[in-house]
C-alpha cells in the first residue's frame, strides 16, 4: 500500500503536537521567577489540556465512523481491563498494554489518540480526575504514537524479533512516561526552598539537570522500573497473539484500497474509502 | 440551580484556577467550604467516591514533602540514618505538603461536582464541530464500558467451567475474545452511526441552551473570580520562611467567595427545584 | 416509478476469494413489504446493507453495478444521505444508541442533518406517536429492555422521514412478546404510511401472511417470488406450510388464518406421546434456590430435577431468571437460600458463545477432545474459528465446552440461526441426549423446543411456573405455543406429527 499524502500530513501533525508538548513540559521549570509559580503552572496545564484535546481532535478527525467505534471500543476494553483486574504494583498498570500494541497495529495516529483516550477513560471511571490528567493523556498517547511509528518501521510484522523489539520499547516507554510526569510534578511537589533536590526557579541548566536526576533517582525509578518491567512482560507474553489478531481484524474490516473517481458510467468499480491509516 | 453547562465550566474553570493557585491554608480553607456547599447544593444520586479518591490522594504529597526535605526549625520527628528519607521531617514541610495536598483535594472535588451536574449528551451537543468527532469517540467508549465489563465476567465464567484455570496464563485467552467481540460490535456502532447521518457537516441543536438570569449570574461570578485569581494571585504560602501563614488579601478572598454563586441561587426563593440529572 | 432497483448487482468484500453477491436484479415498487431469506452467511445482510449505501462506503470491497434508492444511486451518495430515503434498523438492540436518553436519541439523526429545531421537534413528535412510544420518552436508553430499544430505533430511523424501511432480523435478540411488539410496529407503518419495507427474518410465521414477495439468497444469487411460490419451494417458512405441502393443500397458506379454512377438514383425534417421560437417572436437583442481585431477586424459589437422557427446555419472557437459573446450576453463581445438589460434570455456554473462540485455527481450539468430537469439524480445521458464519462458530463452541459434560446447558442457542442449522442442533442435542447426558435449553424459540424437547419448564419472575411434556405445557397458551397449536388446538405441536 502506498503511502500518499495523507501520511506526510499525519506525521507533520503529531511532530507539532510533540513539539509542543515537550516545550510546554520544560517551559515552566526554565521561566524562572519571573512569574509566580502557581500563575504559571496553571497556565500550562491549561495549556496542555488545550494541546491534547486539540490533537486528539485532529487525529480522530481523519478517522472513518467505523475506526471512530473501533478506537472507541478499544479504549473501553483497555480501561475496563484496569478496572477488572485489579493486579497492580507500584507503578505497574496493565493499561499500557493495549496501548501500545493497539498503537502498534493501527498506526501513529489512532495510538496516539488511542493513548489518551484511555486514560481519560480510565480516569472518568475510577473517578481520578485531577491536574495531572492532561500530562498523563499526552504522555500516553506519545507512548501509542510511539508504537505506531514502530509498528510503520517493522510492517507490523510479529515475528518473535519485532515482539522482542515492541516489548524492549514497551519498556522504555514506561520508563519515558514516568519521566514526564516527573517533570511535571517536580515543581508541584517540593518547596523550591526546601531541599537541594527540588526545582528552584533561577537555576542555571546543568544545575536544574543535576537536581532532576536527584529527585527523580530517589522518587520515581522504583515506581517506574515496575512499570517498565511490568509492559516488557506483558507484550511478550500476550503481544503475538493480541497483535495477530488486531492485524487480522484490520485487514479484514478496515483496511482499504485507494480511492478512485467517481462512478457514473463505469461498471465495475473499485470503491473504498480514505482509512487515514496508511500501510 | 444552575444547569447551564457553559456556566457550569466556567465555574469548574475559575475554580481549578482558584484551587490551584492560592496555597494559603486560610483561602484553601474558604475554598473548601465553598465546595462542599456547592456539593451539598447539587448532591445528585451518586455516591461520594470522588471525596474518598481525593483525599487519599492529598496524602501524598504530605508524604513526599515531609520524607524528601530536611529544611525547617520545627521537627517533628527524626528517623534514624536511613538514605534520602532519614533525618528530621519538619512541620515546615509536613505543612507544605498539606497545602499542596489540599489543592489536589479540590480539583478532585471540583471535577466530582460538574459530573453530577452535567449531562454527558449536553456536553456533547456543546462542543464546537472540530472537537465533535472527538467527543463521539469519548461518549462511545462511555457507552461501550458496561457491556465489556459484563462480557468480560461472561467470558471468565465460561472459561472456568471448560476447565481452564483462570489465571496469569489464560491472559491471551481471555483478552482476544474479549476483544474481537467488542470491536466486532464496534463495527455495528460504526455502521449505526453512519446510517444515520453521522459525518462531517453541519450539525443543529435539539435542545437549545438554556440560559435564565441564574446562569448568566453564575457565569459572570465565575469569569470575575476567574480573572481575579490570575491577575492578582495571592501571596503563596511558604512554611518555610513563616509557619503562620499571612492574612490573605481581599481580593482574592472575594474571589473565592464569588465562587459560591451557584449554592447561592440554588437557595434563592423561587428557584426551580426540580430534580437535576445525576 | 420503482423506489429500489438493483441492477446486476456483484459484491466482494476485501480480502474475500469469493463474491458474496452475484448478479443480483429487481425491482421495488413503492409499499411493497419484501421478506428477504437466506442461511447465515447468504449475504442477506450484505444484500440490505447495499440498499442504505454502507456497502460500499463503509466497507469497501469491489461492487459493480448499480442501486438506486428513491431515486439516489448509492455509489454516489453517501448513507449519510441515503438516510433520508431509507431507514435501517439492526439486528442487535444494544448496538445502536450513543446517547444517553430517548429523545436525544430520536433527534440524533435530524441533527446530523442540520435541520432547524421546529422542524425537530416536529418530526419527534410524530415519530413518537406513529411508533407509540409516548411512554418511553423520557426514559434512559439503559433501562430500556430489548423490545423497547427496537421500537425506539424504528422511531430513530422513522425520524429521517425516509421512504423505505430495511431491518435487519430486527426481532432474533427478543423473546415472543418483544419480537411481536416490534412487528406490530412495522406492520401498522406498512398499513398506515404505505411504508416500503425489506426485512430480513428467520421465523418468518409471523410476517409471512403481510408480505408482497420474497427473496431468497442462496450462494450470492438471489430469487424474486411471490410468497406462495417461494414457501412451496423450500427454506424458512411458517410450520403451517410445511403441514400444507405434506397435506397438499392449495392455494398453500401464508399463516394462520389462511390455514384454519383448510384446518377443518383434519381430523381432530389426539396425537400419541411422541417420547416417554423421563426415566433416567436424576443428576442434579434444586430445592428453593434463591439468588438476588443487590437486593433484586433474580431467582426466587425455583425447585426442579433433571434426569440424564431428557433434554429440557427452560422458556420464559426475557427478565425472568433464566440466564440466573442457569449459573446457578452450574456453579457459577452460589446459591443464597436452598440447596443445589449434583454430583457430575457441568458445562454451560453462555449466550454470546464468541467469546469462548480464541485459537488461530479450529483444529486447535478442539485440542485435547476425542476423535469423535472432533470429527463433524475435518473440513474446517484450518480455518479461523471467527471466520465461520455464526451458526458454526456456535457449534464448534457447544463441542468445544461440552465434550465431556454430564450435564449440559446452553443460553439461548438458537438466536438468530437459520433453519438448517437449528435442525443440526437439534439432532446433536438429541444424540447427546441418547448418551445419558442431560441437557438444559434456555430458549425463546418456541418452535425449536417442541421439536427438541422432552420437556417444558416455563418461568416468571424467578420462579418456574409450569414444568411437564412439551405437549402438556406449550399447548394452550397464547405466547408460548406452536403455531400448530394455535392452528389446531388440542395437543398438537408440530407439523410432522399430524396425520393427513
Amino acid at each position: 500500500m502506498k503511502r500518499g499524502f495523507a501520511s506526510h500530513a499525519e506525521d507533520a501533525v503529531l511532530a507539532g503536537i510533540t513539539v509542543a508538548g515537550l516545550v510546554l513540559f520544560f517551559a515552566p521549570l526554565l521561566l524562572g521567577s519571573r512569574f509566580p509559580q502557581a500563575v504559571l503552572l496553571f497556565s500550562a496545564l491549561v495549556a496542555v489540556s488545550a494541546l491534547v484535546v486539540l490533537g486528539v481532535a485532529v487525529q480522530t478527525h481523519r478517522l472513518s465512523t467505523r475506526l471512530l467505534a473501533v478506537l472507541a471500543a478499544l479504549v473501553a476494553v483497555d480501561a475496563v481491563m484496569r478496572l477488572v483486574i485489579v493486579v497492580g504494583l507500584l507503578g505497574f498498570s496493565p493499561i499500557f498494554f493495549l496501548i501500545i500494541a493497539g498503537g502498534f497495529a493501527m498506526g501513529p495516529s489512532f495510538g496516539f489518540a488511542g493513548g489518551a483516550l484511555t486514560l481519560l477513560l480510565s480516569a472518568v471511571l475510577t473517578a481520578g480526575l485531577g491536574p495531572w490528567l492532561p500530562y498523563q493523556m499526552l504522555a500516553a498517547g506519545w507512548v501509542g504514537m510511539g508504537a505506531g511509528y514502530l509498528g510503520r518501521l517493522t510492517g507490523r510484522s510479529t515475528s518473535r524479533f519485532t515482539i522482542g523489539l515492541l516489548a524492549i520499547y514497551g519498556a522504555a516507554a514506561g520508563l519515558a512516561y514516568g519521566l514526564v510526569l516527573d517533570l511535571w510534578e517536580w515543581p508541584l511537589l517540593l518547596n523550591p526552598a526546601a531541599s537541594t533536590l527540588s526545582w528552584a526557579p533561577g537555576l542555571g541548566l546543568g544545575a536544574l539537570a543535576r537536581r532532576f536526576a536527584g529527585f527523580y533517582l530517589t522518587t520515581s525509578l522504583v515506581y517506574d522500573a515496575f512499570r517498565a518491567v511490568g509492559n516488557l512482560v506483558l507484550i511478550a507474553a500476550l503481544g503475538a497473539p493480541v497483535v495477530v489478531a488486531l492485524n487480522r481484524f484490520r485487514r479484514r474490516f478496515l483496511v482499504q484500497w485507494s480511492v478512485h473517481e467517481p462512478v457514473r458510467a463505469v461498471s465495475t468499480v473499485n470503491i473504498s474509502t480514505d482509512v487515514g491509516t496508511p500501510a | 440551580m444552575i444547569r447551564n453547562p457553559l456556566s457550569w465550566s466556567a465555574w469548574a474553570i475559575a475554580a481549578l484556577a482558584a484551587a490551584f493557585i492560592d496555597r494559603s491554608p486560610w483561602l484553601q480553607g474558604l475554598l473548601l467550604l465553598v465546595v462542599f456547599n456547592l456539593w451539598w447544593a447539587y448532591r445528585g444520586r451518586r455516591g461520594s467516591t470522588y471525596w474518598k479518591v481525593g483525599v487519599a490522594l492529598a496524602i501524598l504529597p504530605i508524604l513526599f514533602s515531609a520524607a524528601l526535605s530536611r529544611f525547617g526549625h520545627h521537627v517533628l520527628v527524626i528517623f534514624p540514618s536511613v538514605p534520602i528519607i532519614g533525618g528530621a521531617w519538619t512541620w515546615e514541610a509536613i505543612l507544605y505538603g498539606v497545602s499542596t495536598g489540599v489543592a489536589l483535594l479540590l480539583t478532585v472535588a471540583v471535577f466530582g461536582i460538574v459530573s453530577s451536574t452535567v449531562r454527558s449528551a449536553d456536553l456533547l451537543s456543546l462542543l464546537p464541530p472540530p472537537l465533535y468527532r472527538a467527543g463521539t469517540a469519548v461518549a462511545l467508549s462511555l457507552a461501550f464500558a458496561p457491556r465489556t465489563a459484563s462480557s468480560f465476567r461472561a467470558i471468565r465464567e465460561a472459561r472456568r467451567l471448560r476447565g481452564h484455570r483462570s489465571g496469569w496464563r489464560s491472559a491471551p485467552a481471555l483478552l482476544v475474545p474479549l476483544l474481537l467481540t467488542t470491536l466486532e460490535q464496534a463495527l455495528q456502532y460504526g455502521e449505526s452511526l453512519d446510517a444515520r447521518g453521522y459525518g462531517s457537516g453541519q450539525r443543529s441543536r435539539y435542545r437549545p441552551l438554556r440560559w435564565s438570569r441564574l446562569d448568566a449570574a453564575a457565569m459572570v461570578a465565575a469569569l470575575a473570580s476567574l480573572i481575579l485569581t490570575l491577575v492578582f494571585p495571592s501571596t503563596p504560602y511558604n512554611p518555610y520562611a513563616d509557619l503562620a501563614p499571612a492574612a490573605p488579601a481581599a481580593v482574592s478572598i472575594i474571589a473565592v467567595i464569588l465562587l459560591a454563586a451557584p449554592a447561592v441561587t440554588a437557595a434563592l426563593p423561587g428557584t426551580d427545584h426540580a430534580d437535576h440529572h445525576a | 416509478m420503482p423506489i429500489i432497483t438493483l441492477d446486476d448487482l456483484h459484491y466482494q468484500y476485501p480480502e474475500a476469494d469469493r463474491p458474496v453477491l452475484e448478479g443480483i436484479s429487481t425491482r421495488v415498487e413503492p409499499g411493497e413489504v419484501i421478506l428477504l431469506r437466506g442461511a447465515s452467511g447468504s449475504g442477506k445482510s450484505t444484500l440490505l446493507r447495499t440498499l442504505n449505501g454502507l456497502v460500499p462506503h463503509s466497507t469497501g470491497g469491489r461492487f459493480s453495478g448499480r442501486v438506486t434508492v428513491g431515486g439516489l444511486d448509492t455509489r454516489a451518495h453517501l448513507p449519510r444521505e441515503l438516510g433520508t430515503r431509507i431507514g435501517f434498523v439492526f439486528q442487535h438492540p444494544d448496538a445502536q444508541f450513543l446517547l444517553e436518553d430517548v429523545e436525544a436519541e430520536l433527534a440524533f439523526g435530524l441533527e446530523n442533518l442540520g435541520l432547524a429545531r421546529p422542524l425537530m421537534r416536529k418530526r419527534i413528535e410524530e415519530v413518537i406517536d406513529q411508533v407509540g412510544i409516548h411512554a418511553l420518552r423520557h426514559r434512559r436508553i439503559a433501562t430500556l429492555s430489548g423490545g423497547e430499544r427496537q421500537r425506539v430505533a424504528i422511531a430513530a430511523a422513522l425520524a429521517m422521514h425516509p421512504q423505505a424501511l430495511a431491518l435487519d432480523e430486527p426481532t432474533s435478540q427478543l423473546d415472543p412478546q418483544a419480537a411481536e411488539d416490534v412487528l406490530q410496529v412495522v406492520l401498522r407503518l406498512v398499513a398506515e404510511l404505505g411504508m416500503t419495507t425489506v426485512i430480513a427474518e428467520h421465523r418468518v410465521e409471523r410476517i409471512a401472511p403481510f408480505v408482497d414477495r420474497i427473496w431468497t439468497i442462496e450462494s450470492g444469487r438471489m430469487l424474486d417470488q411471490v410468497p406462495r411460490a417461494a414457501l412451496a419451494d423450500g427454506g424458512a417458512r411458517p410450520p403451517v406450510v410445511d403441514l400444507a405441502v405434506r397435506a397438499g393443500w392449495s392455494p398453500i397458506p401464508l399463516g394462520l388464518r389462511e390455514a384454519r379454512t383448510h384446518a377443518t377438514r383434519l381430523s381432530t383425534t389426539a396425537p400419541g406421546e411422541l417420547r416417554a417421560d423421563g426415566t433416567g437417572a436424576v443428576i442434579t436437583r434444586l430445592d428453593s434456590v434463591a439468588f438476588a442481585y443487590d437486593g433484586r431477586r433474580a431467582v426466587d424459589g425455583a425447585s426442579l430435577t433433571l434426569r440424564r437422557g431428557q433434554v429440557t427446555a427452560l422458556m420464559g419472557r426475557n427478565g425472568s431468571g433464566k440466564t440466573t437459573l442457569l449459573k446457578l446450576i452450574a456453579g457459577i453463581l452460589p446459591a443464597q437460600r436452598g440447596r443445589i445438589t449434583r454430583e457430575l460434570t457441568v458445562a454451560y455456554v453462555p449466550q454470546d458463545a464468541d467469546g469462548l473462540l480464541f485459537a488461530p485455527t479450529v483444529e486447535e481450539e478442539l485440542h485435547g477432545l476425542t476423535a469423535e468430537s472432533v470429527a463433524p469439524f475435518r473440513e474446517w480445521r484450518h480455518r479461523y474459528p471467527r471466520d465461520l458464519s455464526s451458526g458454526e462458530r456456535q457449534q464448534l463452541a457447544i463441542a468445544v465446552v461440552a465434550a465431556r459434560a454430564d450435564l449440559l446447558l446452553l443460553d439461548e442457542p438458537t438466536r438468530g440461526l437459520d433453519p438448517t442449522v437449528k435442525r443440526a442442533l437439534t439432532s446433536f442435542l438429541r444424540a447427546r441426549a441418547e448418551t445419558e447426558a442431560s441437557i438444559l435449553v434456555a430458549t425463546h424459540d418456541v418452535e425449536w423446543a417442541a421439536r427438541t424437547a422432552d420437556r417444558a419448564l416455563l418461568m416468571a419472575d424467578g420462579e418456574i411456573y409450569a414444568d411437564g411434556p412439551p405437549r402438556t405445557v406449550l399447548s394452550d397458551s397464547l405466547v408460548f405455543s406452536t403455531q400448530i397449536n394455535k392452528l389446531l388446538g388440542g395437543q398438537w405441536l408440530l407439523p410432522e406429527e399430524v396425520p393427513v
